[in-house]
């Protein structure tokens, strides 16, 4: 019995420490993950100071621009800011799980919202409306472009959320190949398909289901001048003869002038092709970019790209993040100083600088801003030209579905009169619930 | 069989068997390639093959996000998950195959809770999770994974226990052991395989798990898993570190395995034989 | 299994002796508990979800008992019966490949005299290991069009570039290719242990009459091991109706939804656009009904092959 008496000992010492280890392991995980909310002096002129407030971030370069200058933050107020940073599939549902929490239980104290996450998380109560605090703390919005509001910003005549950074659509194209971009549409898709070579494209597409098709497609709708709904908001024209051709013109590209794969592609993969040098163009985020086809070590293009909006109606996708405070923070006093700080004026330049993109109209002609980015004024253009989405709750139902039907039809699953009164006839069930 | 093979069969044995390992080494070769060049160069098509050797990708991995703590956590949300799944699984197990306790019905329930989808057991279990204020704490994901790994622990368990000549079980409760006693001091050390692949195999699933520990954690509580899957970003894959994230989080489970070959199949042997 | 009757009576004879049956239970109780709790609570859960008309978001926060109208509009949606021909295309495609491989590689290994035999099982191995997200990614790197490795090499020998997660067709073919890459491994491992435990007079005494290693084959190896097969292919098909891991981090359901499987709709009608708690719950109900009913006949089948013996 000598040996199995010594492993009998050693088998529950093993249980016993493993016990003691889960427990240890879970107390301190559980210690460490509370937010640190001491409440400070009255005296003091940092009420939240030694606070963590915590928000989910989409991981991007224009993250990590605002973390650049997160230690700033700290020492004007005391407060620790953690961004917990995640791929942008990811965020509406972890968002989501949060925001469902109830009052002051969810893990977020801020949430950066995407444009279209404003109505439904607005309409839903998740949201705290911030008038209230905006008047009482005078703060002056008006700096920032006054279209974002209506993007991403206003639900229902209260605002939300206060704009961070937009993100315009328009068209990305070679500088060093003499590459002029045609006036309308159908003489887009003409020239892009006679620059495909065997090697070489004419157009890097993202045709993936379902963000990158339905936020690239979008511009070709509205450049020809089309819309997803009539004016009333509820009914919807997407199927009618321009929604046809503009979708029947991005077929015939993806075909015929993109790269191999467009119909998968989605805007890592496009964006790829093009900081490769193997297109001649892309119908992209014209702000964003800047980081990556201007860094050396991921582009072969620097220096060789400039944008233009979309022809047609010139009219291009445009979108914003911005932040807003969910009735389920723990801390919405600091989540309120943290974002009056990031959307101040002093903060977005400092962001712009960085190759950020720019909220405030001043900034488009700020002049040590177009020293560095000589493409902001176009930027700006595109911009101001460029349409939000239309405002109903169900905005990410709708953008999905817009996906995932322009993806049946370009992978010929489905043709494309089908697929558009398919999506037509989800859009109205959506805006008439 | 006893007969030899005769040399051209051989041949085409190896072939065949030498072709399908290459064709599970390629891909993982070229993933661990693609972690030693430099960032750009991991881009690169037609491959630049002279390129030399970088560890930039790992070291973007290890000091720029903080996976050090992404591992410490699966390492100790498995160890335990695993644990707990052998202490809480072996009696059952034993149980089920001795007493044939539960009979059927019990046998059916436990294969039951393998079919659950884990999309269907993800809202409710967060709703939970929400409400104990366990959310982001590593204690939730070990419990979670002590229940996966029970239904294939038992499982594995019970086969292989069925195939244990109770004898010496016998003996030693005629020499006044109880039950309990015997198990522990008899049955499991000749038990060692089965428990050692049922052991290994629980680790790697809970080392593995994606989608649970995707919703119920945020930074604290993260896991591998989850941490390279965030390397896809919008503005570019980033396929150096991710083919490092990849390469990182493979290695401890291969390792494991290769130490713990001889009992994997041996163990699998008695317990896939119901 | 072979030597499981002879066992059985022992065991039977053996319990008798252990007399104190109540102590099974102790022992099980833990196990039971854990279980009940971990996953019958979320059964629970979507069973009385899946009759209630049930939204994450919207102003209406009430949840009203709507009978089954969540499991008619989940069934008769197009998009169901898409995924439902995916996920049974899927799951057969995969297992029946798995099964006629993994049974080839398992008799090679289970040669006598093979030389590396180790060495061959420790590769093999290594796939079972991976996480789904490891092994989606990396795969979704070589397939890439234009940037990865494979349409590169097929180019060096003047094949043309093949979009293959950008076509419907091609998606869903590499989506098996890749899960039969993945988890070929744990058939072989089943089917070599099953090999392995086989007696070897009958095929002996077949050898000794003449018999040809093809005929040994197919009249007295694959018969017997019959169960080992089913158990094999019980294991796998019930995984392989859940694909949801490879279809997230390849495909995300795509080109349009040619790639979407069951587990994949229900999350995606739960947790991203539609919110809709109650349909993903009905969904969800549907999909264990089915794989129980499906688990049930191969057990009995299983059962019914061990009887022979």
């Amino acid at each position: 019995m000598n040996i199995t008496v010594t492993y009998h000992t050693k088998l529950l010492k093993m249980a016993f420490g493993s016990m003691v280890a889960s427990v240890l392991v879970g107390c301190t995980a559980i210690g460490a993950s509370e937010p640190n909310n001491t409440s400070a002096l009255p005296a003091s002129t940092k009420p939240f100071d030694g606070a963590t407030i915590t928000m989910l971030m989409e991981e991007l370069s224009e993250t990590q621009y605002i973390q650049d200058l997160l230690p700033e933050f700290k020492s004007a107020t005391g407060i620790t800011v953690q961004f917990e940073n995640v791929p942008y599939g990811d965020m509406y549902t972890k968002l989501i799980t949060q925001l469902t929490s109830g009052d002051k239980q969810g893990a977020y104290d801020a949430v950066y919202t995407d444009f279209y996450w404003t109505g439904e998380f607005a309409r839903s109560g998740w949201i705290k409306p911030l008038d209230d605090q905006i008047a009482a703390d005078k703060v002056d919005l008006s700096g920032i472009i006054p279209a974002l509001f209506d993007i991403n910003g206003k639900v229902d005549g209260q605002i939300y959320y206060i704009p961070v950074y937009p993100y315009p659509m328009g068209i990305v194209y070679r500088t060093d190949l003499g590459i002029t971009i045609p006036k309308t549409m159908e003489e887009l898709a003409a020239y892009a398909k006679g620059l495909k070579k065997s090697d070489f494209f004419g157009v890097a597409m993202q045709g993936a289901p379902t963000d990158p098709v339905a936020m690239e497609w979008l511009n070709f709708l509205y450049a020809l001048g089309g819309d997803l709904y009539e004016k009333d908001g509820k009914t919807p024209r997407v199927n009618d003869a321009i929604g046809q051709k503009a979708l029947s013109l991005y077929i015939d590209m993806i075909d015929n002038a993109a790269q191999t794969g467009a119909a998968g592609a989605n805007l890592d993969d496009a964006s790829a092709i093009f900081a490769q040098g193997k297109s001649a163009m892309m119908v992209t985020y014209i702000t964003i970019f800047s980081g990556v086809f201007q860094d050396p070590e991921k582009s072969t293009v620097v220096d060789k790209w400039a944008v233009a909006p979309m022809p047609g109606t010139g009219v291009g996708n445009v979108g914003a993040w911005s932040f807003g405070i969910p009735t389920s923070s723990k801390n919405p006093g600091a989540a309120w100083e943290f974002i009056k700080w990031v959307t101040s004026e002093k903060v977005a330049k400092a962001r712009a600088l960085k190759g950020g993109s720019p909220a405030y109209t001043s900034f488009f002609t700020a002049p040590e801003l177009i020293a560095k980015y000589p493409n902001l004024p176009q930027a700006y253009a595109v911009l101001k030209a460029g349409k939000g989405l239309p405002l109903i709750t169900k905005q990410q139902d709708m953008v999905a579905t817009l996906g995932r039907e322009l993806s049946e039809a370009v992978t010929k699953r489905k043709t494309p009169q089908k697929a558009l009164d398919d999506l037509a006839a989800k859009l109205k069930e959506l805006a008439n619930p | 069989m006893t007969r030899r093979l005769p040399s051209l069969g051989r041949i085409a044995a190896h072939l065949i068997l030498f072709s399908t390992a290459l064709s599970i080494l390629a891909p993982l070769a070229w993933v661990v390639r693609t972690s030693l060049v430099s960032k750009k160069v991991a881009y690169l098509i037609p491959p630049d093959w002279s390129a030399p050797l970088s560890l930039s990708s790992y070291y973007v991995i290890l000091y720029d996000q903080p996976f050090i703590k992404y591992l410490w956590n699966s390492l100790s949300i498995g160890a335990v998950a695993t644990t707990l799944s052998l202490i809480v699984g072996v009696p059952a197990a034993f149980a089920m195959s001795r007493f044939n306790t539960g009979g059927s019905l019990l046998r059916i329930g436990i294969l039951g809770a393998q079919i659950l989808p884990a999309v269907a057991l993800a809202i409710p279990v967060f709703t939970v999770v929400r409400m104990l204020h366990l959310f982001d704490t590593p204690f939730t994901l070990m419990i979670v994974y002590v229940s996966f790994n029970l239904p294939y622990v038992i499982w594995i368990l019970a086969g292989f226990f069925a195939g244990l000549p109770p004898e010496v079980e016998e003996a030693a409760l005629i020499d006044g052991c109880s039950p309990a006693k015997a198990l522990i001091l008899v049955v499991i050390p000749m038990a060692q395989s089965g428990i050692v692949a049922a052991g290994v195999f629980s680790f790697v699933l809970a080392w593995n798990e994606f989608l649970f520990a995707l919703v119920l954690t945020g930074l604290q509580a993260r896991t591998l898993p989850v941490a390279v899957a965030g390397l896809i970003t919008q503005a570019g894959t980033q396929v150096g570190p991710m083919a490092a994230a990849t390469v990182l989080m493979s290695l401890p489970v291969v390792a494991l395995t290769f130490i713990s070959q001889r009992y994997l199949v041996t163990g699998l042997t008695f317990g896939s034989i119901k | 299994m072979v030597a499981r009757t002879a066992l059985h009576d022992k065991h039977s004879a053996a319990r008798n002796r252990i007399g104190d049956v109540d102590k099974g239970w102790r022992f099980a109780m833990p196990a039971i508990v854990t279980l009940a709790i971990v996953d019958g609570f979320p059964l629970i859960f979507a069973l009385i979800a899946s009759f209630q008309r049930y939204y994450l978001s919207g102003a209406d926060k009430s949840h009203p008992f709507v009978g089954f109208t969540n499991y008619s509009s989940f069934v008769s949606d197009p998009a169901f019966t898409n995924a439902l021909v995916n996920t049974i295309y899927i799951a057969l495609a995969v297992v029946g490949i798995e099964l006629l491989v993994g049974f080839l590689i398992a008799y090679l290994l289970a040669l006598p005299d093979l030389g590396f035999r180790g060495l061959y099982l420790s590769v093999f191995l290594i796939p079972l290991l991976l996480s789904p997200v490891v092994v989606g990614l990396t795969w979704r790197l070589i397939l890439h069009p234009d940037l990865g490795i494979l349409n590169y090499l097929l180019g060096l020998i003047s094949v043309s570039k093949v979009a293959w997660l950008g076509g419907p067709k091609t998606a869903l073919a590499s989506i098996i290719a890749v899960d039969v890459w993945h988890e070929t491994s744990l058939v072989v491992l089943i089917l070599y242990a099953g090999i392995r435990a086989l007696p070897i007079e009958p095929q002996e005494a077949a050898a000794v009459d003449g018999a040809g290693p093809v005929t040994i084959l197919l009249r007295i190896v694959l018969p017997l091991m019959r169960p080992i097969i089913l158990v094999a292919f019980l294991i796998r098909f019930i995984s392989a109706i859940k694909t949801y891991d490879l279809v997230y981090i390849m495909t995300k359901g795509g080109p349009g939804t040619s790639t979407e499987t069951l587990s994949y709709l229900i999350w995606r009608t739960g947790l991203a656009g539609p919110l809709d708690i109650g349909a993903a719950a009905a969904g969800s109900i549907l999909l264990v009904i089915v794989v129980a009913g499906l688990s049930w006949v191969l057990l009995k089948a299983t059962e019914q092959a061990e009887t022979y013996y």
